[in-house]
């Protein structure tokens, strides 16, 4: 069944006695970081390595300190970095200054699924996942709005491991909208699986309508305006959002909804099906994790190369910088 | 054309590198659609790379394209993201876990053209498979 806890249902009380290390100062390490303060969480300390994040943590008034110091000194350890790093600074930094009673908080569950990160039994292991980028987990939380969150409790050791989830999902504001309960390999699948599955699909699927339609002999700018830059689209996954999906197709044309129904019905299928499906398959059995983890160890030398592909001159990229000359939105109005 | 590009190719590329894209897949097929020509690039078991006109064995995926455009892409005229967005360089049967061992293949092998098309002198006057 599904359960979803709000503020009522937590505590930040909890942690007043704590000391908060958030190691790794990025997008969300900063955000949760300065939305625990603002929660009322004093003893937070960040820890991260020299560099303009460590910078801008001082700026923003944290006492910043070496990555094993800060795990060393704190109670509660939010390891906020990427999944890439994340292992080893757990293995150099982490590891080594665990003791009985001290909390391990997970953003992603990815490190605990694959095993790339095996906490001793004696720690409480807990996750809480924004599902939202790190400058909307700021931003909602500075608008009194919310951002949901998937948590779980992996090893409560303490007995106390699931109050302490709940308290670190209210301090960082999640539990104003709903933080849902999902195991950490749940949490990865999911992910992974949108990322891999639906995420290539609406890419291909906006590249390929603009070439098509450029070769068709529409305008470049009209055809981004469609696509996405008019703000239509993302006004039309809001309504998605609020109203459903089935029920926000009332909002648009009888024209609209006759073509859009008929030709989805037309839609070939298995293919998309199959796509989706091969890529559970590498996603549930370790083998994508695999092959990124072999990829990462020997330098990420095809990543680069479809970064750099990523990089190239578009013409759809082109027209977009075009439009953005003429346009005078305001995208936050939008969405 | 192609036999020289492949064999320039091998040449770049480390031995290791190679037996790693032999693990995943040992027959590639290459359907220049513009010639109706079907080449297959060859991993071989000494870890030799090779283009013949005859299936060697099963199929392990497809690169569909027209001369035109490999001969576009590999003299940089047109970006590799390009051809790929566009639909003119497809990808067939290929998992994408077997293809992340394929691309570190893929620059060595648009060089490897390249020198080719430079070592028959640039001048077959639009012909791009003599």
């Amino acid at each position: 069944m599904v359960k979803f806890y709000h503020d009522e249902d937590a505590d930040v009380g909890l942690l007043e006695d704590r000391t908060i290390a958030v190691l790794g100062y990025g997008h969300q390490g900063r955000a949760q970081a300065l939305n625990m303060r603002d929660s009322g969480v004093r003893n937070v300390v960040v820890g991260n390595i020299e560099d303009e994040y460590r910078d801008q943590a001082l700026e923003d008034g944290f006492e910043v300190l070496a990555l094993a110091e800060a795990a060393q000194r704190s109670d509660v350890i939010l390891l906020l970095l990427p999944d890439e790093t994340a292992p080893l600074v757990y293995e150099r930094d982490v590891a080594g200054q665990l003791l009985e009673g001290k909390a391990l908080v997970f953003a992603s569950g990815y490190n605990l699924t694959y095993g790339h990160v095996q906490p001793p039994d004696f720690v409480d292991v807990i996750m809480v996942a924004p599902r939202m980028l790190g400058q909307g987990v700021r931003e909602l939380f500075l608008e009194g709005a919310g951002f949901v969150s998937f948590v779980s409790v992996e090893q409560d050791a303490s007995g106390q491991a699931w109050s302490l989830a709940l308290a670190v999902a209210k301090a960082i504001g999640s539990t104003r909208a709903g933080a849902m309960e999902l195991s950490a390999a749940q949490e990865t699948h999911l992910d992974l699986f949108m990322e891999q599955a639906f995420g290539p699909l609406l890419g291909a699927a906006i590249t390929t309508a603009y070439h098509v339609g450029a070769e068709a002999g529409f305008l470049p700018e009209a055809l981004l305006l469609e696509l996405y830059m008019s703000g239509e689209m993302a006004y039309v996954f809001k309504a998605m959002a609020e109203l459903g999906l089935m029920k926000q197709a009332r909002l648009h044309s009888l024209t609209s909804q006759f073509g859009g129904m008929i030709r989805s019905m037309a839609l070939n299928r298995e293919e998309i099906d199959r796509n989706m499906r091969d890529a559970l398959d590498d996603i549930f059995s370790g083998a994508f994790a695999r092959e990124w983890e072999e990829e990462r160890k020997a330098g990420y030398p095809s990543f680069s190369f479809m970064q750099g592909m990523s990089e190239e001159e578009h013409p759809l990229t082109a027209a977009e910088e075009r439009l953005r000359g003429h346009l005078r939105m305001r995208w936050d109005a939008i969405v | 054309m192609l036999s020289r590009a492949i064999k320039l190719t091998g040449t770049q590329l480390a031995p290791d590198t190679i037996s790693a894209v032999g693990e995943v897949f040992r027959v590639l097929l290459w359907h220049f659609v513009d010639y109706d020509l079907k080449a297959y690039f060859v991993i071989g078991d000494a870890g030799d790379l090779s283009f013949v006109l005859q299936a060697p064995g099963e199929v392990d995926g497809t690169v569909k394209l027209e001369a035109a455009v490999l001969h576009d892409i590999a003299l940089g005229r047109t970006p590799v993201a390009m051809a790929f967005l566009s639909g003119k360089l497809r990808l067939q049967g290929l998992p994408a876990l077997k293809l992340r061992r394929f691309i570190p293949l893929l620059q060595p092998f648009l060089d490897g053209y390249r020198q080719a098309w430079q070592e028959i002198g640039e001048g077959q006057d639009g012909e791009v498979l003599p």
